[in-house]
């Protein structure tokens, strides 16, 4: 009975001591704001961007900016707030509904209302020019000995001084303009773009040449040839890494590929191509049918790649197979512009003897000369709308909206726009910026059809949510074709008919 | 684009922007006090509780009548607008006490739209078309009574294809033959939304013509500004598609492919448009390669015009 009480009064003991140093942590968070307010006009920055370089690039650019205000006698302190993706909506969502957010959120992973009800619209900034593009222009006017470089900037500055700030943006900062809202909320950083990663030594070892394959063939003859090189050698050898994560961009890129004449098909709004009751009007007429040979073919290709996915790659997520390709133990992997620096700092990272050289190349579009698919080959997929990405939005809650305001401004002249994406590993978005070495391969391609022709009758719906269910097991093996169509048949008029 | 004006978020938002720039219009001798402003500004973040504080702290100042009345106004439309708790019967309350002070033709114009959607939210159409042929018969020359004219349209018309949208379409553009403004790109009114709608209802209609009639002023009147980007390579890509493939003119089709592709090139759609542009030889090989656009390499051109080449013969 005693050691019971004596127990209680421990924990009772250690829960006053936990609350104590959360309230003390309290204290000195606010104490440590209410100072630097004091030093100077602090302005907070969220993001969820966690890869290698984004922290760095962002920093490097607060840096200078901040040095450029105590130039001008003016103390401001900009404070990052890198957030991991997980906890991301969860941290906004009780900032903004609490009143405390910071000044600057990245737009994304949180409900879109939140824009017109937190953030401040900027199209009206947007449409006057950028004042520190005149302020760069000076500085490049006066360099006596400019490099071709800065020359070059120089003649495209000249060009964007007078423009509306929006405009200086390869898109027009399109990527940023909110619809619902008729109203730009966001000044966006950098573009992104997905390509394939290869392990050019291995590649060498195993074909006998480190050429990136330049067919849909190449790119299964390629595969093929790993493998068979990882049996004969019992290497652990994958052709290519992957979990359901980098499936989907398989399954997606080929959908589009050969089915994005089918979307202009159905077209009957002249829109360019078919939303949910287009695709549906064509499921009634019999037009659009599991069955449809061409629409079999675009999961057909995918079953293809997928023999070349490790066992089990629905259960992997998308770090581990990430982890097989910088270990090198696989040819290739898909993924984003967005891995690119990571990806070659974990292979840096790794003994001497392990590190390889890394290679980028497009999805190989199918040619329309291929034995069994060709027939339906459309061309590949157009990323004429890329957008921009890695956008800042201002919150009602800052007191230094100007000072924001211009935050986002010096953060997208062109050596600015460049400086940060090179440290990020990223595309820059500004006219003028030059893309790092290794991201040339990640450049938009204007070349490609739009629209794809899929089960989704509803936006996010159920009929997409249904095919899903059979999809899936049909990639892994565990279910054939036909089993697939019919499920998915029976199942669609229901689905269409329910939210 | 025409779904935004009616939509459930940004139909508040939207009047509040009409409401407040309409006031600007009249301004007052005494500032305007803070505390009204800070009500407007927590209006257009919709955040409905803060600003019916704020609106009633408004009203208790003592400040210019106006004021008084615009704090009045502000705590109708939170009444209306508000996604929860609404109150339609306070907020007809007190629009009608407003009404009763006689204010500006401006302010009474909104008023009425105001009421126009107030009948449309408790489904009393009759009411509401009322309301909206007073606007559309008094204030034509305004944005309040063009925006009266898209809702009065959209609530007759129907189905697209019907009957209904052929009398709705016609009786539109009888009001629009008497507007007497002059319309500019830069001032551009809501009319090229109102030529947006009636180019899809001829559409359906199985009208190319007619529908081509509207849809082209709307790109000569709009532009990316005024009525967005996405809006207006959308239109013209169906202007193309309505002259290649309903009137069999490519030459037609042609020039608004070329127009899609040069003004509007951040498109998924814009190198279908390049290769139809191409073919219909609207675009020689300088012009192409002058737009330097990425991926488009030679050899790709190469085969485009070849492509082209072998269509025409």
């Amino acid at each position: 009975m005693a050691d019971k009480e004596g127990n209680s009064k421990w924990i009772n003991m250690m829960g006053l001591a936990v609350l104590l140093v959360c309230y003390t942590g309290a204290i000195w968070n606010v104490v440590k704001a209410k100072r630097q307010e004091k030093r100077a006009e602090v302005i907070r920055i969220v993001h969820w961007q966690l890869e290698l370089g984004v922290r760095d690039g962002l920093q490097s650019l607060i840096d200078k900016f901040e040095a450029m205000k105590a130039e001008e006698g003016k103390a401001v302190e900009v404070i990052q707030i890198p957030m991991p993706e997980r906890a991301y909506n969860q941290y906004v969502t009780t900032q903004l509904i609490g009143g405390t957010a910071p000044d600057m959120i990245q737009i994304g992973m949180f409900p879109m209302e939140y824009l017109g009800r937190y953030f401040y619209p900027l199209s009206n900034v947007l449409q006057k020019p950028n004042p520190f593009l005149a302020k760069r222009l000076e500085v490049l006017n006066q360099m006596e000995d400019i490099s071709e470089a800065d020359e070059t900037e120089r003649q495209v500055i000249e060009t964007l001084v007078d423009k509306p700030w929006m405009d200086t943006f390869h898109d027009g900062l399109r990527g940023q303009f909110r619809e619902e809202f008729q109203e730009y909320f966001g000044v966006g950083f950098s573009t992104f773009t997905v390509r394939m990663y290869y392990n050019k030594d291995l590649f060498k070892k195993v074909l006998g040449h480190d050429r990136a394959p330049a067919s849909f063939d190449e790119l299964i003859s390629f595969s093929n040839a790993i493998q068979k090189y990882g049996e004969e050698n019992e290497l652990n050898l994958l052709p290519i890494a992957s979990s359901k994560y980098q499936a989907d961009v398989f399954r997606w890129r080929y959908l589009a590929e050969l089915t994005a004449d089918m979307s202009r098909e159905y077209d009957l709004d002249y829109s360019g191509t078919s939303d949910g009751t287009e695709k549906l009007m064509a499921m009634l007429r019999g037009d659009f049918t599991p069955w449809n040979e061409q629409y079999k073919a675009s999961i057909e290709v995918v079953q293809e790649i997928a023999d070349f996915f490790p066992r089990g790659f629905m259960s992997m997520g998308r770090e581990d197979s990430g982890f097989s390709f910088v270990q090198g133990k696989a040819g290739m992997i898909t993924s984003g512009s967005w891995d690119a620096r990571s990806y070659l700092k974990k292979i840096q990272d790794q003994p001497e003897e392990r590190r390889f050289e890394v290679g980028i190349f497009d999805l190989p579009s199918i040619a329309q000369d291929h034995p069994e698919y060709g027939a339906y080959a459309d061309g590949r997929h157009s990323e004429a709308a890329a957008g921009t990405g890695f956008g800042f939005g201002i919150t009602r809650f800052t007191r230094s909206f100007d000072l924001c305001v211009e935050f986002l401004q010096f953060a997208t002249t062109p050596d600015m726009n460049t400086e940060v994406n090179e440290i990020a590993g990223w595309i820059p978005v500004v006219h003028g910026a030059v893309p790092g070495e290794l991201l040339k391969n990640f450049q938009p391609n204007f070349v490609g059809y739009a629209g794809s022709t899929f089960f989704e009758v509803m936006s996010g719906g159920k009929v997409l949510l249904l095919e899903e269910q059979v999809y899936w097991p049909l990639i892994s093996g565990d279910s054939n074709y036909e089993d697939y169509a019919e499920s998915l048949w029976e199942k669609t008029p229901a689905g269409a008919a329910s939210r | 684009m025409i779904n935004l004006i009616c939509s459930r978020m940004t139909r508040p938002i939207l009047c509040g922007v009409l409401f407040v720039s309409m006031l600007s219009m009249f301004p007052l001798r005494a500032e305007k006090p803070e505390v009204l402003q800070r009500a407007w500004q927590e209006y257009q973040f919709l955040s409905m509780d803060a600003a019916k504080t704020l609106f009633k702290r408004a009203e208790k100042l003592d400040t210019e009548p106006q004021y008084l009345l615009e704090a009045k106004l502000g705590l109708a439309m939170v009444s209306q607008f508000r996604e929860q708790k609404k109150d339609l019967e306070l907020a007809e309350k007190l629009y009608q006490e407003v009404l009763a002070e006689n204010p500006s033709p401006e302010i009474r114009d909104l008023i009425y739209s105001f009421i126009a959607d107030l009948h449309i939210s408790r489904g009393e159409t009759e009411q509401a078309l009322e309301m909206l042929n007073t606007l559309i018969e008094s204030s034509l020359d305004s944005v309040v009574g063009q925006d009266a004219l898209i809702r009065k349209t959209l609530l007759t018309m129907g189905d697209f294809g019907s009957p209904e949208s052929l009398k709705a379409a016609q009786e539109t553009e009888a009001a629009l033959a008497t507007m007497n403004l002059e319309l500019t790109p830069e001032r551009p009114y809501l009319v090229p939304l109102i030529d947006s709608l009636l180019g899809d209802i001829y559409f359906w209609l199985d009208e190319p013509e007619k529908a081509l009639t509207y849809l082209e002023n709307f790109t000569k009147l709009g532009n990316a500004k005024t009525t967005s980007y996405g809006s207006q390579a959308g239109q013209l890509y169906q202007i193309a598609s309505i002259y290649e493939l309903d009137l069999n003119q490519p030459e037609k089709a042609g020039y608004y492919y070329k127009r899609m592709i040069v003004e509007y090139p951040n498109n998924s759609n814009s190198y279908f448009a390049l290769e139809k542009a191409i073919e219909f030889g609207a675009m020689n090989r300088k012009e192409v390669e002058s737009m330097n656009l990425s991926g488009l390499t030679p050899e790709i051109i190469d085969e485009l015009f070849a492509k082209a080449k072998e269509e025409k013969n």
